[in-house]
């Protein structure tokens, strides 16, 4: 039997360290999937409820292990169902492939109407992905596998597209390639001359900060080292959690990076956008920024650092240490102030936010160091953004800037899949939570073990938060009749259990991780005091 | 569409509240939507607007909106839903590609990033690359307003497209700085839909001419045919011509009309016909499976110039609407003394049989029966894609228009409860039944929650053989049984339908489904009702479908 395209796509897949395929199947795709069908035990199909937790499981995936991760989908309304997800991997900088179906390739832009037909499907991917390609007949089926691997293997970690007609995917291949493996392209070699002038600026600093993103998630230990070194404060929000662990005296969270960056002379911006800091805590001419970054769109995103390098982290800290030599400064006032500032913030967090304190206590207590977090947009979500005490990278899963409601459940699901040797716990709302609630029967089906808590007020509460103090107390459509979801845990085959306070929670939580099942644990709560004063915090520099 | 409170001055008022007095003054008086911070503005507009707007919110996007599709489907009105931007919107879309493809007026409004940061890359809450390029990826009318000044106009100008032509969603976008900024608006009373252009008089007398000299005339119809239902009679009874009716037509001939066809029994009849009447269909699935090409006169009519050329051009084209079109050729039939032909035999003889072989599919057919009779003549039923309804589609006899429908050719899974939903918010006086498949309930199952918040009384038959079972069959037929990623692990449907707090019962026969359906219905209150299936009868191997690997041309 000849090779196919099917055949090629398999095997690139397998070749590339893919090893499971979050997918719903259908029609435009079943001769892929019956490629699939005799290698399933070495790149398991795991199907879902809706695409939307095929793509999210596989954002969860990638986030959890750090290397990529596939899913794959029909055309048209399968497709579409995962945008969410993979704008949510476009924004957090995760290596996800979507393997996506297509209408027969000479129907394309007939607008005849065929099933699950949209004008531009590639049109689409393509906005929500770093490159996407359509794979039009065996001539160009391995290149395009090839230049999507390589572009899932390098740079910056993002979405990658490739789509795939129904009628290409049993076109026989003539001269089937032996390997399909994609090296990754290394990113440009930083320039000596920027690294010595980066390291002469970080020497002589007074208050030097460093700041972390998710371009970091992978480096914490030449971090530290840099951060011991300079005595340097590491600042993290959502993404960069855990590249220091949160227990280190130089880990501060970014309430009080604010404080830090109120007076600090250098600033050394590793993988991160650096937006949040520039646009909101402010700038002046008294700051000097490094900016290190493996996209040169970053450098100068908001405004022109004094010296930008482009260039991979695992390349440009070491040649920074190198650089830096046996340079190690105590700055022990700016020491002093780091932890004054960490204090004062710990202080004021336990006056104003002590209710999801309380819980975020209670899940670190059980949760043990490599355990993952999923974070979501509920009120404890928002204070674990700068509350948790993540210790280990990869711990902490967070939306970044797209803010997915409903994106926790099912990417906790993928977290969990791919590392079942840890246990994986995910927050969320009773609003969030019903986005992907149907994956319970995919836990249960495939016997993922996650806990996923529910907090519970009936209500989209962050709306309606605003709706009663921004706008004059005219709450509207942001009040929910929830179900019983202890009952519809139990309803699907998973365990469901109920907590009424964070003693309790600690109780599940302890039964949860020690005889690992689907669990979904309800939280029954009212009104939080709002954590917004520590999140959209105002300037500190600048006019 | 009202105008009445459409008046002539500028009046200062935020972009939020001009959106929202745009809508009212478009005759809108539901919205289907999640809040969310970029949109609190024009939240904040509807709840002034509370006594004359109301808010349908929803648990996902996609449920608001394909409830607004519901809604358009269910009233011809319409369907409007408000989502955030980014995943919001995105999770909207497949709704929005599900309407497209039933040809359905369907707004979306949606927000931005703050204007004076797109396209900066800061990376700020729901921010795309270019949000706008992928709805327009979707569908034609997707714009941004720039101002609070613009947005009477510019929504103007979106009912005026939605409703012109094919009918067809559209998009608008807004960012939160300019919903909440204060500026003089003038507002715009509706534009009227651009009139469907009158044939010319030379081709209806040839169509005419054409169809009075047919020996075995047949007319075809699809989703374009619901609001001339009254001219196609005409025209059918004229002619003594047998209407098939795509799925989307379903009702638009009580099936107790001897001319009234579905499409099983149609594709037999164009096997046997020497002239078909097109109207309003795209026609793709007949003329790439049905054959004959060459062999059969056609005369088509469509409102929309370019879908009337594909997948191949007819001996005549009149571009018109269905209404227009077949008034002009029943003028005409008229004046040549056309009149009150009866069916050709063939065509009796290809229904009779086919009604038959329909009838002995058990336990498709009773279940069918016992839904019929459960369901009042003009209840309104919604078909995801599922064994079943694959069956309902063809078999189970319609007696209105615009009571049976479809997730157009998109066949989207999800799409019927939600939009049930919508419907009986747009019909409170009718009946309304969700039919799905275990796969495709599940989709948009967290909805059951906005069923019982919004006390929205539809009734949820959700058919189990635990399975996606179209392509399970498909890997069974086609692929040596060999079977991946299509079984499924499900809830117990009773257990989590009463979790969500609503009257929830198990019918394992057709008699228990009818009893059970019967009285739910009585309830008037949201439910559901599980039917267990094993192995049920193909219903695929009676239909001519075009091959789904491939087309030929």
């Amino acid at each position: 039997m000849s090779t196919t395209v099917a055949d090629l796509v398999v095997q690139a897949l397998r070749q590339n360290g893919i090893e499971t395929l979050y997918c719903l199947p259908g029609v435009q795709n079943d001769d892929f999937f019956d490629a699939l069908y005799d290698h399933r035990d070495s790149l398991r199909p795991v199907q879902v409820r809706h695409e939307q937790a095929a793509g999210y499981m596989a954002l969860g995936a990638a986030l959890a292990t750090g290397r990529p991760q596939a899913f794959c989908v029909v055309p048209g309304p399968g497709f579409l169902n995962a945008t969410a997800a993979l704008a949510t991997a476009y924004a957090v900088g995760a290596p996800v492939l979507a393997l996506v179906g297509e209408i027969p390739l000479p129907a394309i832009g007939k607008g005849l109407g065929l099933l699950h037909e949209i004008p531009d499907q590639l049109a689409i991917l393509r906005g929500l992905t770093k490159q996407a390609e359509r794979i039009s007949g065996p001539g160009d089926a391995a290149d395009v596998l090839r230049r999507a691997f390589g572009a899932l293997h390098s740079g910056r970690p993002r979405p990658v597209g490739i789509e795939v007609p129904a009628s290409v995917w049993k076109a026989p291949v003539a001269e089937p390639p032996e390997s399909l493996a994609a090296a990754a392209i290394p990113a440009p070699a930083p320039d000596p001359a920027d690294i010595e002038r980066a390291a002469g600026l970080l020497a002589a600093a007074e208050r030097p900060l460093i700041v972390v993103g998710g371009g970091a998630r992978d480096h914490g230990a030449a971090i530290t080292q840099l951060a011991r070194q300079l005595t340097a404060p590491v600042v993290a929000f959502r993404n960069g959690q855990g590249v220091v662990p949160r227990d280190d005296p130089l880990s501060v969270g970014a309430p009080v990076g604010r404080e830090l960056w109120r007076t600090a002379d250098v600033v050394l911006a590793l993988g991160t956008r650096l937006a949040m800091q520039q646009t909101q805590w402010g700038t002046d001419d008294d700051l000097r920024i490094v900016h290190i970054d493996i996209d040169a769109a970053e450098l100068g995103r908001v405004t022109a650092p004094e010296v930008g390098i482009e260039a991979d982290l695992a390349v440009a800290l070491p040649a920074l240490l190198t650089a830096l030599g046996d340079h190690a400064r105590d700055r022990p006032d700016w020491a002093g102030e780091t932890a004054r500032a960490e204090a004062r913030l710990a202080q004021s967090y336990a006056e104003r936010l002590a209710p999801q304190l309380g819980w975020l206590e209670a899940i670190r207590a059980e949760l043990p160091a490599d355990g993952i977090f999923v974070d979501e947009l509920t009120q404890v979500g928002y204070v674990s953004r700068f509350a948790w005490s993540c210790t280990r990278p990869r711990t902490y899963l967070s939306t970044g800037y797209q803010g997915t409601l409903g994106w926790g459940f099912a990417t906790a699901l993928g977290a969990a899949h791919a590392r079942p040797e840890v246990p994986v716990v995910s927050i969320s709302g009773d609003g969030g939570a019903l986005y992907t609630i149907t994956e319970l029967a995919t836990a249960v089906r495939h016997s993922i073990a996650l806990t996923a808590i529910v907090f519970t007020d009936n209500a989209f509460g962050n709306v309606r938060r605003f709706q009663i103090e921004n706008y004059a107390n005219r709450p509207i459509a942001s009040d929910l009749t929830s179900p019983d979801f202890v009952r519809l845990a139990e309803s699907f085959g998973a365990r469901g259990m109920r907590a009424k306070t964070p003693d309790e929670l600690r109780a599940c939580l302890r039964e949860s991780i020690r005889d690992p099942a689907p669990t979904v644990i309800e939280v029954p709560v009212g009104d939080f005091p709002s954590p917004w004063d520590f999140i959209l915090m105002g300037k500190v520099r600048g006019a | 569409m009202t105008s009445t409170s459409t008046t002539t001055t500028p009046q200062t008022m935020t972009g939020g509240q001009a959106v929202a007095r745009a809508l009212l003054d478009h005759g809108v008086d539901t919205v289907f939507g999640i809040p969310g911070i970029q949109l609190d503005n024009l939240f904040d507009a509807f709840y002034e607007l509370r006594n004359n707007l109301r808010v349908v919110h929803t648990r996902h996007e996609q449920g608001a909106a394909f409830m607004a599709m519901g809604y358009a489907q269910a009233s011809g009105r319409t369907g409007v839903f408000a989502v955030v931007p980014g995943p919001g919107l995105l999770n909207s879309l497949t709704a929005v590609a599900t309407g497209a493809s039933a040809n359905l007026p369907m707004l979306g409004i949606t927000g931005q990033i703050p204007s004076y940061q797109i396209g900066q890359g800061y990376g700020i809450a729901h921010e795309l690359k270019d949000q706008l390029a992928v709805t327009r990826g979707v569908i034609d009318w997707a714009e941004r307003a720039e101002h609070p000044a613009q947005v009477p106009a510019l929504l103007a100008d979106a009912f005026q497209h939605m409703h012109s032509g094919r009918k067809q969603p559209a998009v608008f976008e807004m960012a939160p700085d300019l919903l909440g900024q204060s500026a003089p608006v003038q507002p715009a009373a509706p534009l009227a839909p651009h009139p469907a252009p009158v044939p010319e008089a030379a081709l209806v007398a040839r169509a005419a001419e054409r169809l009075a000299a047919a020996k075995r005339p047949l007319i075809l119809v699809g989703g374009g045919i619901v609001d001339a239902e009254a001219a196609v009679l005409a025209v059918a009874e004229r002619l003594g011509a047998p209407v098939v009716m795509s799925p989307n037509a379903r009702g638009s001939l009580p099936d107790s009309h001897p001319l009234a066809f579905t499409m099983m029994p149609g594709q037999d009849a164009w096997a046997a016909c020497d002239t078909a009447l097109i109207v309003g269909t795209r026609f793709t699935n007949q003329a790439l499976a049905w054959g004959r090409e060459g062999e059969v006169e056609t005369i088509r009519i469509d409102i929309d110039p370019m879908q009337i050329t594909k997948p191949r051009r007819a001996d005549i084209s009149l571009v018109t609407s269905a209404e227009v079109g077949l008034g002009a050729l029943d003028a005409a039939l008229a004046e040549a003394g056309v009149e009150a032909r009866g069916i050709w035999p063939e065509a009796e003889t290809a229904r009779a049989e086919m009604q038959a072989k329909l009838a002995e599919m058990e336990p498709l057919a009773g279940l069918t029966g016992a839904l019929r009779r459960a369901l009042p003549a003009d209840g309104l039923v919604f078909a995801d894609v599922t064994r079943f309804t694959v069956y309902a589609r063809f078999a189970m006899a319609m007696h209105e228009p615009r009571s049976f429908f479809m997730p157009g050719f998109q066949a989207t899974l999800g799409w019927s409860y939600p939009a049930a939903l919508g419907a009986k918010v747009a019909r409170p006086d009718r009946k309304v039944v969700a039919l799905c498949g275990d796969g495709g309930f599940m989709f948009t199952v967290q909805e059951l929650a906005t069923a019982v918040h919004h006390d929205i009384p539809v009734t949820a038959v959700v058919f189990n053989n635990q399975a996606y079972g179209n392509v399970k069959t498909i890997q069974r037929n086609s692929y040596g049984g060999r079977h991946i990623a299509v079984d499924l692990t499900n809830p117990d449907f009773v257990a989590m339908a009463r979790a969500y707090g609503m009257r929830a019962d198990l019918a394992e026969t057709p008699e228990a489904f009818e009893e059970t359906l019967a009285s739910h219905l009585a309830d008037e209150k949201p439910s559901l009702i599980e039917i267990p299936v094993g192995e049920m009868p193909n219903v695929w191997s009676l239909v001519r479908r075009p091959p789904s690997a491939g087309v030929s041309r």
